[in-house]
C-alpha cells in the first residue's frame, strides 16, 4: 500500500533518535510504501527525519517568513475573497462554524489552481476582510474588540497555519497523496490540512494519530504567548475547528491514551472510530533494573517547574522523614523554570530535609534513575504523556503517582494513586511502600509486565497493520465510477497490498501494471478534470 | 463534616482569572487540568468530568477584557530614545553622503575625480545603508541607492560645492524625517482601532513631513550658500542675499527635488519597499547628471521630477496601509 506519513517537523515524538515513533512504524510494515510528507520550520534548516526505508520526503516550510510569490489576479481575487471570508465568519461568528470547512476547502482549490494564497492571505484585502468580519455584530469578542495590529497579528498567524493548503502536493502522480492510497497524521494540527484536501480532492482515507493532542498544547501555549484575547480567540478557534473537521472526517482515530481519547470525543471524534493505540517504546527489551540500594530511597524525576510540583514531594519527603529517618529522596530532572531549582533547595532548607534530598540534574540513562531508588514517585499535577510513567514502570520498580491525566489508565492496579496537592496522601503512600519490601517487589513486577503488553512496539505495528487493511477495504476501489452504491469488502483486501508479486501467482493476484491500470491510480485520474466531488460515501 | 453548599464557588476564586481570561470552555478544562483536576476532582464538585465543571465555570464567570499595558510584541524603545536614535542615524547619514562632495571639494572638479568621487561615495553609502544588521534594505538595493545617491551628490557638487554640501546634509534630514514617520507610524498602529482610523491618522503625515524636508533643504542650501568664503557681496552688503539670488532657479529646483527624493527614498525603504526606494535615487542622480550637459536639459528635468511625481503618492498612499509599518510578521 502506499501510506502518506504527515507530520509537523516540530512534533518533538517524531525527531528523537532513530526517527522515533514514525521510524518504528516504517520499520516495522516493511510491506507498504511510505512517503513522509513533513511540515518544516521555515526560518531554521530541518533537522533529518532519521526515518529508515521511506520511498520519498517532501517538506514545506512553516512559520517564519514568507516565500515570495504573486497574489492573485483581480478576477480571481474576489473567489479567494468570498473563501477566506467564509473561513473567517466560521472562526468569529458562533453561528457559522459551518462555513469552515467550505471555506477551507475552496481557498485549497483556488491555490492549487494558481498557487496565489499566500500572497493573498498577507495582502490589504485579506487584512479588510478580516476586519470587516471581525468586527461586525454578532462576533464573538466578549472579551475585547480587535484593534488594527490584532488584525495584522492575526492575519499573519492564519496565513502561516493555512500554508499547507497551497503545498505542490496535491498531484495524482506516485510522489502527490492524490496517488497515494491513505493518508496518516501523525500530531493533527496543520499537519491534518493536507489530508483533508486530499480526502476532499482524492478521496484519499485519512487515519489520525495524536501522542499529547495539538489542540490542547496550542490551549496551554497560547496562555502565555504575547497575543491580545481576540487574537487567541480566533486562533484558537481555528485550531479548535480544525481539530473538529478531522476528528469528523478521520476514517480512524489513534489517540495515545483513553485522556486523549475523552479530549476528542469532546471535540467531535466518534467512539466507534477510535482506537486506543499507546505510544510504543524500545525500553521494553530493557532488563528489570538490579537490587535496591540500601537505604530506603525515594526517586523523583521530571522537570523542576511548578506543573511537575516538586513541592508536594518535599513536603511529603518530610513527613516520611519523619517516621523513617533513615529515608533519602533523589530528585532527577533539569529546570523548566529558570531558578525552579533553588526554591526547591529553600524548600528543602526550610523543611528540615536538606541534608537527605539531593538533586541530581539529568541523569546519563534513565534506566539509571530508576535503579538508584527503592520506588518511584511521580507528584506532577497533569500528566498528559504515558511516556516517562511507562518507562518508570518498565524498571520493575513500584510506582507512586498522583491521580492525574492518565496516570490511572497505565498504572492501575500495579501501582498507587494519590490525590494531587495532598502531601499527606503522597507521605502515607510512600511510606506503606518504603515499609514493606514484598509488596514493592510484587507491585513493581506488576507493573513491568503491565507495562511491557502495553507499551511494546509490536502491538502499535500490528494494529497499524490491521487499521490499514481495513481501511483500504472499506474504501471501494470505484466510488464514483457506475453509479452503483459501493459494496465493502468487494475486493479482498490483499488486492491492496502494493507486496512483492512474484510470477507464479494464483488468480487473485494481478500483476502490478494491471493492477495499476484498474486499481486507485485509474480511478483517480479519471477524476480529476471533473468538478469536485464530495469525498465517497464511507461504508461499512 | 458538612461542605458549603457552593463548592464551586472557591474554585472560581482560585481560578477567577483563568476563567476571565479564556476564550472558550475547552481553554478552562485545560487550565483545570493543568491545576490538577482530573475526573475525580470534578466529580467533588458533583460534575462527571472536566469538561462539565469547565462549562459551569464559564457561564458563571464573565470574560474581561485584557489590561490596558497588554503588549505587541516586547514593548518598543521609549519615546528619548527614539529621539536620541532618530537624531544618531541623521548625523551618521549626513556624514556618510558628505563623503563624495569632500572628495569633489578637495580634489577640484575634474572627470577623473568625479569619478572617483562617486565610486568611494557609492562604496561609503552602501555600506552605511546595507550594512547595520538592523538595516531592512537588501544588498543589491543598498548597493543602487548607494550609486545613485554618489551619482547625484557629485553631480550637484560638480556645479557648486556649496550646494553638495547642502544635499548631502539633506540626506541627514531625511534620514530624520523618515524615521519620525516610521515613529509615529508604529504609534498610530498601537493605538488605532480601525484600518480607516489608522489611514485617516497617517493621512497629514507625508505631507508635513515633504513640507518639513523641504524647507530643511532650502535652509541647508541657504545657509552654505551665505557662508562659502568667495561670495559675491550685495550691494547692501549681505552675503545672504547675494547667495540665494546668485544661485539659479534650476539649481533650487534641483536641491528640492534631491531633498524630497532622499525623503522617498527612505520612507519607501522603512515601509519594506527598498527596489522603489534604491530606484528613485537612482533615477535623481542620472536627472541630475543629465543636467549638466546642455544636450539633456529637458530629459534631465524629466527624469528628475518624473518617478518623485509619481512616488510622492504612492508613498503616500501606502503609508496608509497598515501592513507598511510592520518590521516583522508576527509568530
Amino acid at each position: 500500500m502506499r501510506i502518506a506519513l504527515l507530520t509537523e517537523g516540530t512534533h518533538s515524538a517524531a525527531q528523537r533518535g532513530d526517527g522515533g515513533w514514525c521510524g518504528r512504524l516504517v520499520e516495522g510494515l516493511p510491506e507498504h510504501e511510505f512517503r513522509l510528507f513533513r511540515l518544516v520550520r521555515g526560518d531554521r534548516p530541518a533537522d533529518p527525519t532519521g526515518v529508515r526505508g521511506l520511498k520519498g520526503l517532501q517538506e514545506l516550510p512553516m512559520w517564519g517568513c514568507r516565500a515570495a510569490g504573486r497574489g492573485p489576479s483581480l478576477h480571481r481575487r474576489r473567489s479567494y475573497a468570498r473563501a477566506y471570508e467564509d473561513l473567517v465568519k466560521a472562526l468569529v461568528l458562533p453561528g457559522e462554524r459551518a462555513l469552515f470547512g467550505p471555506g477551507l476547502y475552496r481557498l485549497a482549490e483556488l491555490a492549487a489552481e494558481d498557487g496565489a494564497l499566500p500572497a493573498f492571505l498577507a495582502s490589504g484585502h485579506a487584512h479588510r476582510v478580516l476586519e470587516r468580519v471581525w468586527r461586525s455584530p454578532g462576533a464573538d469578542t466578549a472579551a475585547g474588540q480587535p484593534l488594527v495590529r490584532d488584525v495584522l497579528v492575526a492575519a499573519d498567524l492564519l496565513e502561516q497555519c493555512l500554508r499547507p493548503l497551497s503545498a505542490p502536493w496535491y498531484g495524482t502522480g506516485p510522489a502527490g497523496l492524490g496517488g497515494a492510497d491513505l493518508c496518516h497524521v501523525v500530531g493533527g494540527g496543520p499537519a491534518a490540512l493536507p489530508a483533508l484536501v486530499a480526502r476532499r480532492l482524492h478521496g484519499v482515507p485519512f487515519v489520525v494519530t495524536e501522542h499529547g493532542l495539538h489542540l490542547r498544547e496550542q490551549y496551554r501555549s497560547y496562555r502565555t504567548a504575547p497575543y491580545r484575547w481576540p487574537v487567541r480567540a480566533l486562533l484558537l478557534s481555528f485550531f479548535r475547528l480544525l481539530a473538529e473537521e478531522t476528528y469528523r472526517l478521520a476514517a480512524v482515530l489513534t489517540p495515545g491514551s483513553a485522556y486523549d481519547r475523552q479530549w476528542q470525543q469532546r471535540c467531535g471524534g466518534d467512539p466507534e472510530r477510535t482506537r486506543v493505540v499507546y505510544e510504543g517504546t524500545p525500553a521494553v527489551t530493557r532488563p528489570a533494573a538490579g537490587p535496591e540500594p540500601a537505604a530506603p530511597t525515594l526517586v523523583w524525576a521530571g522537570a523542576l517547574e511548578p506543573g511537575r510540583d516538586p513541592e508536594l514531594m518535599l513536603h511529603a519527603f518530610a513527613r516520611v522523614r519523619a517516621e523513617r529517618p533513615e529515608a533519602e529522596l533523589l530528585m532527577y530532572g533539569e529546570e523548566g523554570v529558570p531558578g525552579y531549582r533553588a526554591h526547591c533547595e529553600a524548600i528543602a532548607e526550610r523543611l528540615g530535609v536538606a541534608a537527605a534530598v539531593r538533586f541530581a540534574g539529568r541523569p546519563k540513562a534513565i534506566a539509571d534513575a530508576w535503579e538508584s531508588g527503592s520506588a518511584v514517585v511521580f507528584s506532577a499535577l497533569a500528566q498528559r504523556s504515558p511516556r516517562l510513567l511507562a518507562d518508570a514502570m518498565l524498571s520493575g520498580r513500584a510506582v507512586v503517582a498522583t491521580e492525574v491525566g492518565v496516570a490511572r489508565e497505565v498504572l492501575g492496579p500495579s501501582g498507587l494513586l494519590v490525590p494531587p496537592r495532598s502531601p499527606q496522601a503522597l507521605a502515607a503512600a510512600c511510606l506503606a511502600l518504603l515499609g514493606d519490601q514484598e509488596r514493592r517487589a510484587r507491585l513493581g513486577l506488576a507493573g513491568r509486565l503491565r507495562a511491557q503488553e502495553r507499551f511494546a512496539v509490536e502491538p502499535v505495528v500490528s494494529a497499524f497493520r490491521e487499521i490499514y487493511l481495513e481501511l483500504v477495504s472499506r474504501y471501494p476501489a470505484f466510488p464514483a465510477g457506475g453509479g452503483e452504491a459501493a459494496r465493502p469488502f468487494a475486493r479482498p483486501a490483499e488486492y491492496w497490498v502494493a507486496g512483492a508479486v512474484t510470477g507464479t501467482t494464483g488468480e487473485g493476484a494481478a500483476r502490478p501494471e494491471e493492477r495499476g491500470a484498474a486499481g486507485p491510480f485509474a480511478r483517480r485520474a479519471g477524476d480529476r478534470g471533473g468538478p469536485v466531488v464530495p469525498a465517497m460515501a464511507e461504508v461499512g | 463534616m458538612v461542605g458549603p453548599a457552593d463548592p464551586v464557588r472557591e474554585l472560581i476564586e482560585v481560578h477567577r482569572e483563568l476563567c476571565e481570561q479564556a476564550v472558550d470552555v475547552l481553554d478552562i478544562a485545560a487550565g483545570l487540568e493543568d491545576s490538577g483536576i482530573g475526573p475525580a476532582g470534578a466529580a467533588a464538585y458533583r460534575h462527571t468530568d472536566v469538561f462539565g465543571l469547565a462549562e459551569e465555570l464559564s457561564a458563571r464567570v464573565a470574560r474581561r477584557p485584557d489590561g490596558p499595558g497588554d503588549p505587541d510584541g516586547p514593548g518598543g524603545p521609549g519615546p528619548v530614545a527614539r529621539r536620541s536614535r532618530r537624531a544618531a542615524a541623521a548625523l551618521t547619514a549626513a556624514a556618510a553622503h558628505l563623503v563624495p562632495v569632500a572628495v569633489l571639494a578637495v580634489g577640484g572638479a575634474s572627470v577623473p575625480v568625479a569619478a572617483a568621487a562617486v565610486i568611494v561615495g557609492a562604496v561609503v553609502l552602501t555600506l552605511a545603508t546595507g550594512r547595520p544588521r538592523w538595516s531592512r534594505w537588501p544588498g543589491w538595493a543598498a548597493a543602487g541607492y548607494g550609486l545613485g545617491a554618489a551619482v547625484l551628490l557629485a553631480a550637484v557638487t560638480a556645479g557648486s560645492v556649496p550646494l553638495g554640501a547642502a544635499a548631502a546634509t539633506a540626506a541627514g534630514s531625511a534620514r530624520w524625517c523618515a524615521r519620525w514617520v516610521r515613529d509615529l507610524g508604529r504609534g498610530h498602529l498601537g493605538a488605532a482601532v480601525t484600518m480607516a482610523e489608522f489611514r485617516a491618522r497617517m493621512r497629514p503625515v507625508l505631507p508635513v513631513a515633504a513640507v518639513l524636508q523641504l524647507a530643511l533643504t532650502g535652509l541647508w542650501t541657504a545657509a552654505a550658500l551665505a557662508l562659502t568664503p568667495g561670495a559675491p557681496h550685495g550691494p547692501d552688503g549681505s552675503a545672504a542675499a547675494a547667495a540665494l539670488s546668485g544661485a539659479g532657479v534650476t539649481a533650487w529646483a534641483v536641491q528640492g527635488c534631491a531633498g524630497l527624493a532622499l525623503l522617498v527614498s527612505a520612507v519607501l525603504a522603512h515601509a519594506g519597499r527598498a527596489a522603489l526606494a534604491a530606484s528613485v535615487v537612482l533615477l535623481a542622480g542620472a536627472g541630475t547628471a543629465a543636467l549638466l550637459l546642455p544636450s539633456a536639459q529637458t530629459a534631465g528635468r524629466l527624469v528628475c521630477a518624473g518617478p518623485l511625481a509619481l512616488l510622492l503618492p504612492y508613498a503616500w498612499l501606502l503609508l496608509g496601509r497598515p501592513g507598511a509599518h510592520r518590521a516583522r510578521p508576527a509568530g
